[in-house]
C-alpha cells in the first residue's frame, strides 16, 4: 500500500487548491502492477469559517498567501518554512518567537529604534577579527575562511545576559558594512578589557 | 589629573527608580576619586541630606540638585548655584507638592521660569532618534524655548550608555549645541552605584510597572551601564567631545552652594520686652527658680543653674529652651498637662521653666550627666501632652507661627522583610502562594539554612534552589530602601523665615497638617532644632484624675505638688499592686516589682529602665537584683567605672552608661560612641559592621584590663538598646508619671479607676479588669443606668471609704455620643418609661443598646423586659398623640422567661465588656471544683513546686522577643489572676488550644519566689464549653434591619468569642 498526504496551513474548501496540492504528490506514486483501490481519507479536518468578503481589501487576500505556502510546503516540506513574530525582549535569541500559524498577530510591533538584521543566524558563528583596542569596531573579519574588509561601522550596543535566567558574558554588537556594501551584525562576547573575548557573526542585514 | 563630576544621579529616594541609597552613591564616588557629585531625584530633595552627611569632611563636594519632571515639558535637571537659588528651588517644589495629592508633585514650565534665577539647568533629550536619525521636533522646540527662558544657564545632557546609536546621538547633540549655543554636558544617568545593583533596579522597575521580570521586556534596560563609572572611563567615552566633560566642572564651579549654608534661625516671637533670647531665658529661669524653691535659693541649686545657663549660652541654645517653654506655657494656660523628657529636659533650668516636674536637685539628676561640651549633641527635649488635647497644642503652633514657618518632620518608611519579599517575589514571577509562604517564614531563613546545611523550611523552601537564593538576595538588598515619606508623630521644625526656604513642604495624609521632606536625622545633621510634641494617654488619665479629686475631695493637685516620697505609695508598688499604673503595669514589670522593692524615686527610674531588652539581653538584671538584695558584693571593674556605675551598684542599666563605658573603658571618641549607638539603632547595619564595632569595643576594653566576659555583656546590652533605646533621662521623666499615677491609685482608687476608664483605650488592661481591681480596693461600682449615668464614668456619693463609681454610657458598645447628649438633655427629671426616652430623641437603636447593657433597672425593667418594650416602640404615639400612652400599654402583660444569672453576665460582657453581677468563671466553679481546679487567689497558699490546676479567662497573651519563644499568659477567675509560663515545646504542642481558648484550664507546677507566683504549664485544655461562650448573644428581636444582623455572621463562634472575652495579645 502506498500513501501520499497533503496538508494546508489553514482550512480550505477550494477544490482547485486541494487538487493542486495532490498534483504535486501524485507523481511520486509508483503503481507497480496497477491500482486496485483509491481511498481518500481526511483524518484531520477543521471547520471552514465563513469569511466575510471585504469591500476594500488593502492587504491582499490572506488565503492566497496560505495557498502559496501550501504549495511551497508541498514541494520543500513544511519544516523549511518559518514565520517569526517580534517579542519584547532585549536578548536577540529571545527577541523573536516562531509561530506555525498564519493568523497569529504580533503582540508588540517590530521595534523601530533597534536595528536588527533581516537574517538572524540561529547560532552565532565564530569569526576572527582584526580590531583596534579598546572598543572600536573591527577593520576586517574572517568567516569560514573568507575575508571581509570592513569600511563602515556603527555601535557598540551592549546587551547583557538575562540575569534572572542565565549567567554569562555581555555582548557588544556592531553593525558593519564591507567594501561591497553588504552589512553584517557582529558581536564581541565579553568585555574588551577582560582579554578572554571572542567574536561572532550573528546576522545579515538586507 | 583627570576630573569629572557626575550630575545626573537618581537615588532610591526616587521611589522604585533608583537602585542605591544616597550614602552608597557618595561613598562610591569618593572611592572613585570624584571631586564632586550631585544627586537629582525626581521632584524631591528628600535624599540629599544623607548624601551631604556622607560627603561631609571628605574630599568631595556634594551638590544638592533635583530632577524636575514637568507635566508640560521635557525634564530638567536643576542645580542651585547659591543659597537664594536653593530656596527658590525648594519653593518651586513646595508649590508643586501642595497642589498635588500626597506623594505627587505637579509642576509646569511656567513655574520653573518663575523660580529660575541663578539655577543651572540641564535639559534631558529623548532616549532615541527617529527613523531619519533626528531628534523629535518637539524636543528641538523645547530646547529653543528653554534657551530663551534660561539663557546661559541652560545645558544639554549627553550620555553614552551603549545603546547602539550613541555616536549618532552625540553627533546630533553637538549640532544642536552649535545651533542654539547650549553647551553639551556629559552625564551617565546613574541609577545605581555599582553594576551589581542592576538586577535590583530591574526588579524595582517591575514593581513599579506591575509586571514580572520575564514580561518586563523593554521596560527594563538591556544593560547595566547606568552606574557610577570611573572618571577615566567617562573621559574615554567622551573622547570626541572632551568639552562635555569639562562642562560638568564648570557647572560644579558655579554651584558654590552647600547645605551647610542653610542657617536655622529661631523664631523671634519667643522673647518679650526687647530682651535677647539669652536675657529672656535668664530672666525666666530665675523667676521660676524663686517660684519653685522660694526666695532663699540653696547655694548648690544656684550654682547648678549658673552652670547650666553658662553652658546654654556657650552653645547658643537659649532660643530652643524658650521655644519649648512657650509651648509648655500655652499648655499650662489651657490646663493641658505636659511633661518634658529627653537629654536636656532634666535640667534645673527646665524645672524652673516648668518644662519638667522632676525636681532635679532632689534626685541628683544632673544636667551634666546628659549634656556636656564634649558630647556635642544638640539638646533634645520631647514634651508629652495629654493625648486627647495634643492637637490643641499643634494647632497653637500652626496659628502662632503660620503654616509656612512650622512643619512636622517626615518619617521615612522603610521596606521591611514582608513587603520586600512580597514585592520581589512577585516581580520574579513566583506564585501568589509561594510569595505568601515566603513572607511568613522570615525566621526560618537562618544562617544554617543559607549555608545549605539546614533542612528545607517548613514550607519546603530549599537553600539549593538558585532561583530562590536570587530572590532572597534581592530581597535583602531591597530591605531598608525608603518606601514613602510619612508624618512623624510630632516633631516640629519652627523657623523665623519661610520654612520652604530650607526644605520643600509636602502634604500630609491628615488634614490640616503639612510635612517637610526631611526626617529627624536630616534635620539634626543640618543643625535645625526640632521640638517633639508627643501624645501620652497617661497624662490624659492623670488630668482627669486631678479634676475628679478637685471635684470630690476638694484638693488642688498638679504634677509638681503631689506629695513626694510617700512610703504608703512605695509599699503598694512593692507589692505589685499596680494595675493601670503608668509603665509598671505590665506582667514583666509586675513580677520585677516585688524583687526590686522600690523605696524612692530613683528606684522607680531604675524599675522603668530595667525591664527592657537592653538590660535583659545584656544579662544585667540578675546581677543588679543580687547586689541590691546584698546577695553579692558591690564591686567595680575599675575606679573609672565607679563614677559611671555608682548609682546602679556597678551594673550598667542605662543607655548613657553603656555609651560612657565605650568612651571611658574602650577608648571610643564621643563621636564613635554615638556612631556605635546609631548603627545599632537603624537595623540597617550590615553584619560586617556590627562585628567591627564588637571587636573594637571588646578589644578596647580587654586592652585596658577589663574581663572579656564583662566587655561582651556591655556590647550585648548596647545591641539591645539599639532597638529600644531607653536612656536614663527618659526613664526619669517616666518615673515621675509612674509615681503620680501610683499615688492617685493608692489614695484615690475610685478616682483612678474612673479616670482610667474615661481615658480608654490605653494601657494593658480591659475595662473589666480595671473594674475588678477597683472593687478589690473597696470601691463600689454601680452599673450603667439611664437615670444615673453620664457619658463618662462618674463618681457618686460616698459609700464606705470612697465615692461610688457609676459606669458611664461610654462603656456600652456601639453607643454614640449624640444619643447620650439627647438623653442627658431630656433628663430634667427621672425617666419613668421608655417612651419618654424616645420623646427625648434617643434613637431606637441606642435604646436597644441600652437595653442590651441592662441600663433600665431604675425603672424596674431587666434587659429582656426592656428589649421587649423597645421592640414594641413602633406604635409610639407621635404628632397630636405625643405623650399619650401607646396601644401596647393596654395589651395584656406578657410573662417573659426569666434570664439566669449566667445569661445576664454573658450579655453584660457582650454589651459592655464587663459585668458587675458576677465573674463569668464563678458559674463554672462547681464543675471546676469537681475537677480539682484551684482558685487563682489561693495559689499563694501552696508550696513552691507543687502541682496544681487552675482555670480562668485568658486576659493577656504575650510572647516577647527577648524571651526565646516563651509565651506568657495571664488568666483570671473570680478570685484573682494566675500568671502562666508556657515554654516553646509545650507551646508547639498546645498551639491550637492556646489560640482558641477563652476559658483555659492548665495543669502545671507553681513557682513561688517571694510574692511572685508563676505556673509553669505542662498541659493546657480548652474549657470554652463550660460557659457556653458560643451562645452568649442575645436571642431575640432587634430594631436593626435583619440584613444588618446577618453580616455579623452569627454562625461563626470565633467572632462571638472574640467579642465576648477578648484577650490582649502582645509581642
Amino acid at each position: 500500500m502506498q500513501q501520499i498526504s497533503i496538508g494546508t496551513s489553514r482550512a480550505s474548501g477550494s477544490e482547485r487548491h486541494l487538487f493542486r496540492l495532490f498534483e504535486l504528490k501524485i507523481a511520486t506514486i509508483e503503481p507497480a502492477l496497477g491500482i486496485e483501490l483509491f481511498v481518500l481519507e481526511a483524518p484531520l479536518v477543521e471547520e471552514l469559517g465563513d469569511l466575510q468578503d471585504k469591500l476594500w481589501d488593502t492587504k491582499g487576500d490572506q488565503s492566497k498567501v496560505a495557498e502559496l505556502l501550501d504549495n511551497i510546503a508541498g514541494k520543500v516540506g513544511m519544516q523549511a518554512i518559518h514565520r517569526y513574530l517580534p517579542a519584547e525582549q532585549h536578548w536577540p535569541e529571545r527577541s523573536i518567537i516562531e509561530t506555525g500559524s498564519l493568523d497569529q498577530m504580533p503582540a508588540t510591533p517590530w521595534p523601530q529604534d533597534k536595528w536588527r538584521p533581516l537574517h538572524l543566524l540561529e547560532k552565532p558563528e565564530p569569526i576572527d577579527v582584526m580590531v583596534p583596542l579598546p572598543d572600536y569596531p573591527p577593520i576586517l573579519f574572517t568567516h569560514k575562511g573568507k575575508v571581509f574588509n570592513l569600511t563602515k561601522a556603527d555601535g557598540p550596543e551592549r546587551i547583557e545576559q538575562e540575569w534572572w535566567a542565565a549567567d554569562g558574558q555581555p555582548r557588544d554588537y556592531y553593525r558593519v558594512e564591507d567594501a561591497k556594501g553588504a552589512r553584517y551584525w557582529l558581536f564581541r562576547a565579553g568585555h574588551y578589557a577582560d582579554g578572554d573575548v571572542q567574536w561572532f557573526l550573528h546576522g545579515f542585514f538586507a | 589629573m583627570m576630573e569629572y563630576a557626575e550630575l545626573q544621579v537618581t537615588s532610591n529616594f526616587s521611589f522604585l527608580r533608583g537602585g542605591s541609597h544616597p550614602e552608597e552613591i557618595v561613598e562610591s564616588a569618593i572611592e572613585l576619586g570624584y571631586k564632586a557629585i550631585a544627586i537629582a531625584d525626581y521632584n524631591t530633595l528628600a535624599g540629599i541630606v544623607r548624601a551631604h552627611k556622607t560627603a561631609r569632611g571628605k574630599d568631595i563636594r556634594f551638590i544638592p540638585a533635583c530632577r524636575l519632571d514637568l507635566l508640560d515639558g521635557y525634564p530638567l535637571l536643576a542645580y542651585p548655584t547659591n543659597r537664594e537659588a536653593y530656596s527658590r528651588l525648594s519653593a518651586l517644589l513646595t508649590k508643586g507638592n501642595l497642589r498635588a495629592e500626597k506623594g505627587d508633585c505637579h509642576l509646569y514650565k511656567s513655574d520653573v521660569y518663575n523660580h529660575a534665577k541663578d539655577i543651572k539647568f540641564v535639559i534631558i533629550p529623548p532616549a532615541v532618534l527617529d527613523r531619519n536619525f533626528e531628534f523629535d521636533i518637539t524636543f528641538i522646540k523645547a530646547l529653543e524655548e528653554y534657551k530663551a527662558a534660561f539663557g546661559n544657564n541652560l545645558y544639554l545632557a549627553a550620555s553614552f550608555l551603549y545603546s547602539g546609536d550613541d555616536q549618532k546621538k552625540l553627533y546630533r547633540l553637538a549640532q544642536l549645541e552649535e545651533q542654539f549655543r547650549v553647551p553639551m554636558v556629559a552625564v551617565n544617568d546613574v541609577h545605581y552605584h555599582s553594576p551589581e545593583r542592576r538586577p535590583l533596579q530591574d526588579v524595582l522597575t517591575c514593581i513599579r510597572e506591575k509586571c514580572t521580570i520575564s514580561t518586563a521586556g523593554f521596560r527594563i534596560h538591556a544593560n547595566a551601564e547606568r552606574y557610577l563609572k570611573p572618571i577615566d572611563e567617562m573621559h574615554r567615552l567622551f573622547r570626541q567631545y572632551p568639552h562635555a566633560i569639562t562642562n560638568t566642572l564648570s557647572i560644579v564651579d558655579a554651584c558654590t552652594f552647600s547645605l551647610d549654608e542653610l542657617k536655622y534661625i529661631y523664631p523671634e516671637e519667643i522673647v518679650s520686652e526687647g530682651r535677647t533670647p539669652m536675657e529672656e531665658l535668664v530672666y525666666l529661669t530665675w523667676k521660676g527658680a524663686r517660684e519653685m524653691f522660694g526666695d532663699e535659693l540653696d547655694r548648690k541649686i544656684k550654682e547648678t543653674i549658673e552652670m547650666e545657663l553658662a553652658f546654654i549660652e556657650r552653645r547658643n541654645y537659649a532660643s530652643y529652651f524658650l521655644t519649648v517653654y512657650d509651648l509648655v506655657r500655652f499648655a499650662r494656660q489651657r490646663d493641658i498637662l505636659c511633661q518634658g523628657r529627653g537629654s536636656a529636659a532634666n535640667s534645673v533650668v527646665c524645672f524652673c521653666l516648668g518644662i519638667t516636674s522632676v525636681n532635679p536637685s532632689k534626685f541628683k539628676l544632673l544636667f551634666a550627666r546628659f549634656m556636656s561640651d564634649a558630647r556635642n549633641e544638640p539638646p533634645d527635649i520631647d514634651v508629652d501632652f495629654e493625648h486627647e488635647r495634643r492637637e490643641e497644642v499643634m494647632q497653637y503652633i500652626y496659628s502662632k507661627y503660620g503654616r509656612d514657618r512650622a512643619g512636622i518632620v517626615a518619617t521615612v518608611t522603610q521596606v521591611h522583610w514582608k513587603g520586600a519579599v512580597r514585592d520581589v517575589g512577585k516581580a520574579m514571577g513566583l506564585s501568589v502562594d509561594a510569595v505568601d509562604k515566603l513572607a511568613k517564614s522570615a525566621y526560618e531563613f537562618t544562617e544554617d539554612w543559607y549555608s545549605g546545611k539546614g533542612a528545607p523550611t517548613s514550607a519546603g523552601f530549599d537553600a539549593n534552589d538558585p532561583y530562590l537564593r536570587k530572590v532572597l538576595e534581592l530581597t535583602h538588598e531591597y530591605i531598608s530602601f525608603p518606601r514613602q515619606l510619612g508624618q512623624h508623630t510630632g516633631g516640629f521644625v519652627i523657623t523665623q523665615n519661610k520654612l520652604y526656604d530650607l526644605c520643600p513642604i509636602i502634604n500630609a495624609r491628615m488634614q490640616d497638617r503639612t510635612n517637610i521632606e526631611w526626617n529627624k536625622d536630616d534635620v539634626e545633621t543640618l543643625g535645625f532644632l526640632k521640638v517633639d510634641v508627643l501624645a501620652l494617654g497617661m497624662l490624659t488619665c492623670i488630668r482627669k484624675g486631678f479634676d475628679l479629686i478637685k471635684q470630690h475631695y476638694n484638693r488642688n493637685l498638679t504634677l509638681a505638688t503631689i506629695p513626694q516620697d510617700d512610703s504608703k505609695v512605695y509599699d503598694m508598688i512593692s507589692h505589685a499592686d499596680t494595675l493601670g499604673v503608668f509603665q509598671i503595669e505590665s506582667r514583666a514589670q509586675m513580677s520585677m516589682l516585688p524583687r526590686l522593692k522600690p523605696r524612692n524615686f530613683y528606684d522607680l527610674v531604675i524599675e522603668v529602665a530595667i525591664v527592657r531588652p537592653g538590660p535583659i539581653q545584656g544579662d544585667m538584671v540578675h546581677p543588679y537584683l543580687r547586689r541590691r538584695n546584698n546577695e553579692e558584693p558591690v564591686e567595680y571593674p575599675s575606679q573609672e567605672l565607679e563614677d559611671i556605675l555608682g548609682r546602679t551598684l556597678g551594673v550598667p542599666l542605662f543607655q548613657e552608661q553603656a555609651m560612657e563605658i565605650a568612651i571611658v573603658a574602650a577608648g571610643f571618641t564621643p563621636t564613635e560612641a554615638d556612631g556605635l549607638r546609631r548603627s545599632m539603632a537603624t537595623f540597617k547595619a550590615p553584619k560586617g559592621q556590627v562585628t567591627t564595632w564588637r571587636k573594637k569595643l571588646v578589644d578596647g576594653m580587654v586592652n585596658r584590663g577589663y574581663e572579656q566576659d564583662f566587655a561582651e555583656r556591655v556590647f550585648k546590652q548596647l545591641e539591645g538598646f539599639g532597638s529600644y533605646g531607653f536612656p536614663e533621662s527618659h526613664a526619669a521623666s517616666f518615673a515621675l508619671l509612674v509615681y503620680i499615677s501610683s499615688w492617685i491609685k493608692c489614695y484615690y482608687p475610685d478616682v483612678f479607676a474612673a479616670s482610667l476608664l474615661n481615658s480608654q483605650p490605653m494601657g494593658f488592661y480591659s475595662p473589666a479588669q480595671i473594674v475588678i481591681d477597683a472593687r478589690r480596693h473597696g470601691v463600689e461600682v454601680r452599673p450603667v443606668d439611664i437615670n444615673y449615668s453620664s457619658w463618662d464614668n462618674t463618681l457618686e456619693e460616698k459609700s464606705g471609704n470612697y465615692f461610688a463609681l457609676r459606669l458611664g454610657f461610654r462603656q456600652v458598645k456601639g453607643m454614640r455620643e449624640e444619643d447620650i447628649q439627647s438623653l442627658m438633655a431630656g433628663r430634667t427629671k427621672s425617666y419613668q418609661t421608655i417612651n419618654e426616652l424616645l420623646n427625648a430623641q434617643v434613637s431606637p437603636a441606642a435604646l436597644e443598646r441600652l437595653a442590651d447593657a441592662d441600663a433600665f433597672r431604675s425603672i424596674m425593667l431587666d434587659r429582656r423586659e426592656a428589649l421587649w418594650h423597645v421592640s414594641a416602640l413602633a406604635d409610639h404615639p407621635t404628632g397630636m398623640f405625643h405623650g399619650q400612652p401607646s396601644d401596647t400599654e393596654h395589651e395584656e402583660k406578657v410573662e417573659l422567661p426569666v434570664l439566669t444569672a449566667m445569661e445576664h453576665v454573658m450579655q453584660d460582657y457582650a454589651a459592655t465588656t464587663l459585668s458587675l453581677k458576677a465573674h463569668p468563671v464563678s458559674f463554672a466553679r462547681p464543675k471546676l471544683d469537681a475537677l480539682n481546679v484551684m482558685p487563682a487567689g489561693r495559689l499563694n497558699t501552696l508550696q513552691d513546686g507543687a502541682l496544681v490546676k487552675v482555670c480562668g479567662l485568658v486576659t493577656v497573651r504575650q510572647r516577647p522577643g527577648t524571651a526565646k519563644g516563651v509565651l506568657f499568659i495571664t488568666i483570671e477567675d473570680e478570685t484573682g489572676f494566675a500568671n502562666l509560663v508556657v515554654f516553646g515545646k509545650t507551646f508547639e504542642h498546645f498551639r491550637k488550644v492556646i489560640l482558641q481558648s477563652r476559658l483555659l484550664l492548665v495543669t502545671g507546677q507553681v513557682q513561688i519566689e517571694g510574692e511572685v507566683i508563676h505556673v509553669i504549664s505542662h498541659s493546657l485544655h480548652n474549657m470554652n464549653h463550660l460557659m457556653r461562650i458560643e451562645s452568649g448573644v442575645r436571642d431575640f428581636g432587634s430594631v436593626d434591619k435583619p440584613t444588618k444582623k446577618e453580616t455579623k455572621n452569627p454562625d461563626s463562634p470565633k467572632s462571638i468569642q472574640g467579642e465576648l472575652f477578648p484577650s490582649r495579645d502582645f509581642k
